[in-house]
Formats: structure tokens, sequence, C-alpha cells
């Protein structure tokens, strides 16, 4: 049985080892800036010291994740890095690459804050005048927050019931690394069909909102294609976001009370409507009762009308009839005329006189022979 | 009904009713009058008849209109 052969590695071999090793874990880093080198290519490099000791760690940023970061950075200023260490193979350099770096300390913070929101309300992104309305009636809404935690469920909870389309992308929403997640996550929605941008995460400190306060988001916020309203909870300094954006809430709650309004009124107006239309008719509904029976009765008093009318000409038919002087003819009466006059006695008839004689089927033309009293 | 015809209808049915008050007055009939005024009448209520007809047709078409609604 031969011995197991020992690997030799060659150096480039062994640093790539070393630098998958070294990159497993996202490491944080605190320390003072002892020196700084702003290359022309945009990355920095810098060092980093402890405060205490002599202990320093050669380190830099790459010009990408610098800018977004929005600090500027100088010597003596107190930083938290996230990244990793690296070995950098043509010179062998061991160096930490951070990924973002944040401001340590409230001191610093607060000036950093101070700082920016006055050059950025210099150049008009807070002013009232560039805000934009929020649509009535939406229902397509994107949403960028926290999957995690109770911020998202509030938010769900409190959107009424009005048929909304919630497009949320997940994202992380504490520290300085926030930042990138935030800003591809405004990226995401960009290209979604989305009428309102709603940006919420639950209250913290002047620290933990430190995404919040940075430059490249407020600027993406400002530029976002359809109006975004933010609900951040906070304590004395409104994040700056809140601030660029088209209308600012104190609660992720408050976001969703603001979206359900107009659909609330809406609902109200349609209420009241329905019981305007609901009098209307029934007052409606009472008229036409009232016609119809104005109507019937109408109706029935010209029917009794006609009737009436109908009975008085029957009446008089028969009236007519009864006195009629030549009904009297078919009882064996006649009427007798002498030059067309009806002759009532025989005074004034002399023999010879022609009289007509009307029967009841006829009349007969005759001639006097006698008169007698 | 037109207005017109309303007023002859009227006035036919008004001397219908004179020619019935004359037959009522007379104690005893002059047979050479009772005849003019039975030709008179008979004249009159052929026509009240005929236009009571015809305003009843016009009824009965509204009555038929409006509960037909």
């Amino acid at each position: 049985m031969s011995e197991p052969t020992e690997k030799i590695f060659t150096v480039s071999e062994y640093i790539e080892i070393l630098n998958t090793f070294l990159k497993r874990e996202e490491i944080k880093l605190i320390g003072e800036v002892s020196q700084v080198q702003k290359a022309v290519s945009g990355h920095v490099y810098f060092s980093l010291k402890d405060q205490n000791s002599d202990a320093v760690m050669s380190s830099v940023i790459w010009k990408g994740n610098y800018m977004r970061c929005g600090i500027n950075m100088e010597v003596g200023m107190e930083l938290v890095l996230t990244g990793h260490p690296q070995i950098y193979a043509p010179t062998g350099r061991f160096s930490f690459v951070a990924d973002t770096i944040e401001l340590r300390g409230e001191g610093a913070l607060k000036k950093a804050y101070d700082e920016l929101k006055k050059k950025l309300e210099k150049e008009g992104l807070f002013a009232p005048e560039r805000k934009r309305l929020i649509p009535e009636l939406i229902h397509k809404i994107g949403v960028i927050t926290s999957r995690e935690g109770a911020v998202i469920h509030d938010f769900v909870n409190n959107l009424g019931k009005f048929g909304y389309r919630v497009n949320l992308v997940d994202s992380r929403v504490e520290g300085q690394q926030a930042v990138k997640s935030l800003i591809e996550a405004i990226h995401t929605l960009k290209k979604k069909d989305i009428e309102v941008l709603v940006i919420i995460r639950g209250g913290g400190s002047l620290e933990s909102l430190q995404a919040f306060n940075n430059e490249a988001l407020v600027r993406e916020v400002v530029n976002f294609p359809v109006p975004v309203i933010v609900g951040i909870g906070h304590d004395k300094d409104v994040p700056l976001v809140a601030l660029a954006a088209d209308v600012m809430v104190s609660t992720p709650t408050a976001a969703t009370h603001l979206i359900n309004r107009s659909w609330q009124e809406a609902y109200a107006k349609i209420g009241q409507m329905s019981q305007i239309l609901n009098r209307v008719v029934l007052g409606f509904k009472r008229i036409y009762a009232d016609l119809e029976l104005s109507w019937s009765s109408l109706l029935d008093h010209t029917a009794e009308r006609i009737e009436a009318v109908k009975q008085k000409i029957a009446f008089a038919e028969q009236t007519i009839k009864f006195n009629d002087p030549t009904r009297q003819l078919k009882f064996g009466y006649s009427i007798v005329r002498k030059g067309g006059k009806v002759v009532k006695n025989v005074r004034g008839l002399e023999k010879g006189d022609s009289l007509n004689v009307q029967l009841s089927d006829g009349d007969v033309e005759s001639t006097v022979d006698r008169v007698t009293i | 009904m037109a207005k017109k015809e309303s007023k002859q209808f009227k006035d036919q049915l008004k001397e219908i009713e004179k020619i019935l008050e004359w037959f009522n007055a007379q104690e005893e009939l002059d047979v050479e009058e009772a005849l003019e005024k039975v030709k008179q009448a008979s004249a009159l209520i052929k026509l009240s008849k005929t236009r009571l007809k015809e305003v009843e047709n016009e009824f009965k078409d509204i009555k038929r209109e409006i509960e037909g609604e």
C-alpha cells in the first residue's frame, strides 16, 4: 500500500481557496478611518483601526457600493463595515472588502442627516409643489417592505376589501445594507403596472432607519413614475425618503387609510344615492298609485256619465214614441187632413171637399158626401 | 271629443229635453204640433244616439289604453 500523496498547491490556487473560505460569511467590522485614498476609478481604499489599539485593517469599497452608501468618507469617522476579507492575489495583500459602510454614533448620523436634508431641500426635492396627488379609486398597489414581521400583516389587514391587487416586493428595511435591497425593489416595481407605490416599515431609531436617509434612495423615490406613499414610524427626525414622498404618513396602517379613503367615500356616496333613489322610487310608486286611483275613478265617472246620457236618450225615445199621434193609428184611429191641415171638427167642411185620411199602413184620398153635426 | 261637437251634442240633448217638457205640458194634444215635435225629436234622438256611440267607442279605446299599461 502506497502512502497518500500530499497535495501541493500553487500560490494562486491556495489564495483562491482562502478567498472562497473567507467569503463564506458576512462580517461586520467597527473602527475609525485612519487613512483614505479615493482612486480615479471611484473605488475607495482606506484603513480602519481600533480606537484603543494599533490594530489596523486595510479596506476597500468599490465605487458602486460607495456611491450607494451616500457617505463622504473622511479620516476620523467611526464606521461599521459589512463585507468580507479577501487576499489580493497579485500583491498578497490582505484587505477587507466592504459592501456597505455606515456611520456609527447618533452624533455622526445626525450630522450626516442634517447635511443631506439641507442639500436635498435646496434642490427642491421636498417642495410641496412637486408632490403628486394620490389617484382616487386605485386598485393596483406596489408595496415594498419586509415580508417578515407585523408591518405587512397590519397593512394587508387594514387594507379594505375593494378589489385591490397588491404587488409586494420583499426587501430588507434595517440598517445601511437595506439600501441596495430597497433600490432593487424599486427597480422591480418600476416595470410593473401599478398606480401607487407604498414603502412601509415600523418605527426605529435614526441608526436603524439609516437606509431611509440615503440620498440614492431618496432620488429613486422622487423619480418614481407613479405617486409614492411612505409610511415609516420614526421618533424625531423624519426619514428623508418620507420627506421626498408624495404623501408621508406616520404608520403603515395610516397608508391603508389613505388608500381606502376614496373607496369609502365612493361607497358612502353610492349609499346616499341609493337612499335618494329609493325615496324617488317610493314617491313614484305613491304617485302612480294615486294616478291609478284617479284614473280609475275618472273612468268610472265617465262610464257612469255615458250610461246616464244613454238612459236619458232611451227615455226620450220611449216618451216620444208614446206621445207620437201616429201610434194611435194602430188602434183604429185615423188622421184626417184637409189641404194639409188636420181636421179636428166638421165645422168648415162641405160636400165635395177633398180629404186625406191617414191610417196605420197608408193614406186614403176621399171626398165629403155629407156633413152631419 | 272636439269642443264644437261637444256643444252640438249638449244642444241636441237640451232640445230633446225641451220637446219632452212640451209633451208633458200639453193637457190636450195638438196633433199637428205633436206630429211636428215627434219629427224633430226623432231626428235629434237619431243624431244623439250616433254621437253617443262615437263617444262610447272613444272612451272604450282610452280605457283599454290605460288599463293595458
